[in-house]
């Protein structure tokens, strides 16, 4: 169910902010970042209008200009204009998420409302025309459920449920894959004691957390470590992942100088505040990124969660139950 | 209820034209359009009025006005009959329905100094004081809130529900999507159970239909200020409670169920206290499935302003992508998932 304004609306509207409100605000050597930036969303804004299907480096593009954007042009900006460079952020991530998934929602939303409404399924389809028929199928659907005809006890209302969450689902995929409540975990095979699997983690957000926003509430925790706070320069994003072993999260961040013992006190009390993963195990690496930290959850066991950085939006991962 | 779109912009000349308005010899010195308001501007104004300094605030009209939102007039009303009723609201000064003043109707009240922001209130313990008190002083408001009731001759201008507060809200939430050609599966699902499971109509109160963690002003001692009347209306008063507590009000804080600031039971203490009247939760989780309704519906009439270019905004259009949302707590709360 993919919703309106979509991604190239996003984007339209986006680069007006960009052009009009950020790019007057920024020193002007840091233009060239923005001019990037307006390229990139040049660039999906088109491939998203004219349906021209996206490459990986397409998403790469959108996910780097959305990380200059929370990063450096977000901290070059005065405070007054960084609500706006969120807004453009968000407009991007919600952009890149739809480059990145293509068609395939709409495909599957048409499969299931066709069947839950015995329309007989034109199998070949266009995207355009799939498109054209979705809002009819929901129309009918919407009518269907106001007229009571898939009210409990009705033959229709299990799949009618079960179609409505998975439409919520997609949706909320492309809108806003971090939230997530009460929501229950994918029923799919998971690896064996101590064997290493490797996990397709298929949904992931990013969101960058500026360090200016990071001390008092580390301060009011970790007490402890006050002294060793100004050593750490900044958290360098947050990524929220769903996959088969369900939530994890995982930072990166330029801790070159701060104890792992603190980050590690840091990443615990986000997690804890941000998710219902339990902090049983928490394990971490300096490699690529410096430090790497990943947990995830399912049932009773835990399991340690290696990524492999990657620039597209989807993560290789390998997990290692924990005894 | 329906308003024309203005945007004000006070110019020079509409700041002298105000000065006039105030007052011979009013001086403005500083005017600042305050932050927040998709629906209602809010300006400072900071001068002096009978050699006496003043610092109020002007409310008027943003670019995008909602139908269902009240007009200044209205709102400086209900202003009016909240501050008698002991609710802790800004001083009304002065009502304004002269459009060659400053291009709209306006009304004045008093600058009240505190933080409302909502990712800041839920975040910074210095505000409020104690959150647990804080949670009790909220629900008693509200209560003094829900102590107005018909007849009130200076509110006649609200509408009585025709059927009953919760199904009126189904037909108008409807009515809404209908209008604007939306057809939203999940909405209209929520919409259906709200209509099978309505509670019994109780005794009308005044309804703030906006009350949550965003729309009261906090200082270090608590509350300072209850904001935005611009939904008021006559309803059941478990409706303001069930938009309190509802998920997409809690701004990441979801272990306070009480617009991220208390727990339930501390703010449902308050109310009870200042009113005598118990909080019937099975109500409340009904008026938070309408809570999501209600915001999704406006979530999508804020993008279909910002679709048919009433108002070209990026944070309107970012708006419709609350609704996934939204309808993730519907699907939850009318049944859990499968």
């Amino acid at each position: 169910m993919r919703i309106r304004p979509d991604g190239a609306e996003l984007l339209q509207a986006a680069r007006v902010v960009l052009n009009a409100s950020i790019v007057p605000s920024l020193p002007s050597d840091r233009r060239e970042d923005l001019r990037a930036i307006d390229r990139a969303m040049a660039l999906a804004e088109d491939r998203l209008a004219r349906d021209v299907g996206a490459t990986a480096d397409d998403v790469a593009v959108l996910e780097e200009a959305h990380a200059t954007m929370r990063g450096a042009v977000f901290e070059a900006l005065p405070p007054e204009r960084r609500y706006d460079a969120r807004l453009v952020a968000k407009a991007i991530a919600v952009a890149t998420r739809q480059v990145a998934n293509g068609h395939a929602l709409e495909r599957r939303e048409y499969d299931r409302l066709t069947g839950l409404l015995g329309e007989s399924v034109i199998t070949h389809a266009t995207t355009r025309e799939i498109r054209c028929m979705l809002p009819s199928l929901n129309e009918r659907l919407g009518t269907r459920i106001r007229a009571g005809k898939a009210d409990g006890g009705t033959v229709t209302f299990a799949a009618t449920r079960a179609h409505l969450e998975a439409s919520t689902r997609e949706a909320l995929s492309e809108s806003n894959p971090a939230y997530r409540r009460h929501r229950s975990q994918p029923a799919v095979p998971l690896p064996h004691d101590t064997q290493t699997a490797a996990l397709p983690f298929s949904v992931v957000d990013a969101t960058l957390a500026a360090w200016n926003d990071v001390p008092q509430a580390f301060l009011r925790a970790f007490p402890i470590a006050a002294a060793q706070v100004p050593l750490v320069r900044r958290i360098d994003a947050w990524w929220h992942l769903r996959g088969a072993l369900g939530e994890a999260v995982y930072a990166s961040c330029n801790a070159a100088l701060a104890s792992q013992t603190m980050l590690v006190g840091w990443f615990t009390q986000r997690l804890a505040a941000n998710s219902h993963v339990p902090m049983a195990a928490v394990e971490s690496a300096h490699q690529v990124h410096d430090l790497s930290l990943a947990i995830a959850d399912v049932g009773s066991a835990f399991f340690k969660i290696t990524l492999a950085p990657s620039r597209v939006g989807a993560y290789r991962a390998e997990a290692t139950r924990v005894p | 209820m329906t308003e024309a779109p203005q945007r004000v912009c006070l110019s020079p000349a509409k700041i002298a034209a105000l000065e006039g308005w105030i007052g011979a010899g009013s001086v403005i010195d500083r005017v600042e359009l305050l932050g927040g308001g998709a629906i209602q501007q809010n300006w400072l104004l900071e001068g002096t009025a009978d050699g006496e300094p003043f610092a109020w605030v002007l409310r008027t009209d943003a670019a995008s006005s909602l139908q269902m939102s009240h007009s200044r007039a209205q709102e400086f009303a209900l202003l009016c009959v909240a501050r008698s009723a002991g609710v802790t609201v800004a001083n009304p000064r002065a009502l304004c329905e002269d459009v060659s003043v400053i291009g709209a109707p306006f009304f004045i009240m008093d600058r009240v100094a505190g933080a409302a922001l909502a990712s800041r209130v839920v975040r910074d313990r210095e505000l409020g004081g104690d959150r647990s008190k804080l949670g009790g002083v909220l629900g008693a408001e509200l209560a003094r809130i829900h102590r107005i009731r018909p007849p009130e001759p200076s509110l006649n201008f609200l509408a009585f529900p025709e059927r009953t507060p919760a199904l009126d809200a189904v037909d108008s939430n409807r009515g809404t999507l209908d209008d604007m050609g939306v057809s939203r599966p999940v909405l209209e699902w929520g919409l259906r159970w709200l209509e099978r499971n309505a509670p019994a109509p109780a005794e009308l109160v005044l309804c703030h239909r906006d009350f949550r963690t965003g729309n009261y002003l906090l200082d270090e001692r608590g509350v300072a200020a209850i904001l935005d009347w611009e939904f008021a209306g006559w309803g059941d008063g478990m409706e303001d409670i069930g938009w309190f507590c509802a998920a997409c009000w809690r701004f990441g804080r979801d272990d306070l169920e009480a617009g991220g600031v208390s727990s339930r039971a501390d703010f449902f203490r308050g109310y009870e206290a200042e009113s005598g009247t118990r909080v019937d939760g099975d109500a409340v989780r009904y008026w938070e499935v309408a809570a999501h309704v209600r915001w999704a519906v406006i979530a999508l009439l804020q993008a279909d302003r910002h679709l048919r270019g009433a108002e070209t905004s990026l944070e309107l259009a970012l708006t419709s992508h609350l609704v996934p949302e939204l309808e993730y707590e519907i699907m939850s709360l009318t049944g859990g998932w499968n």
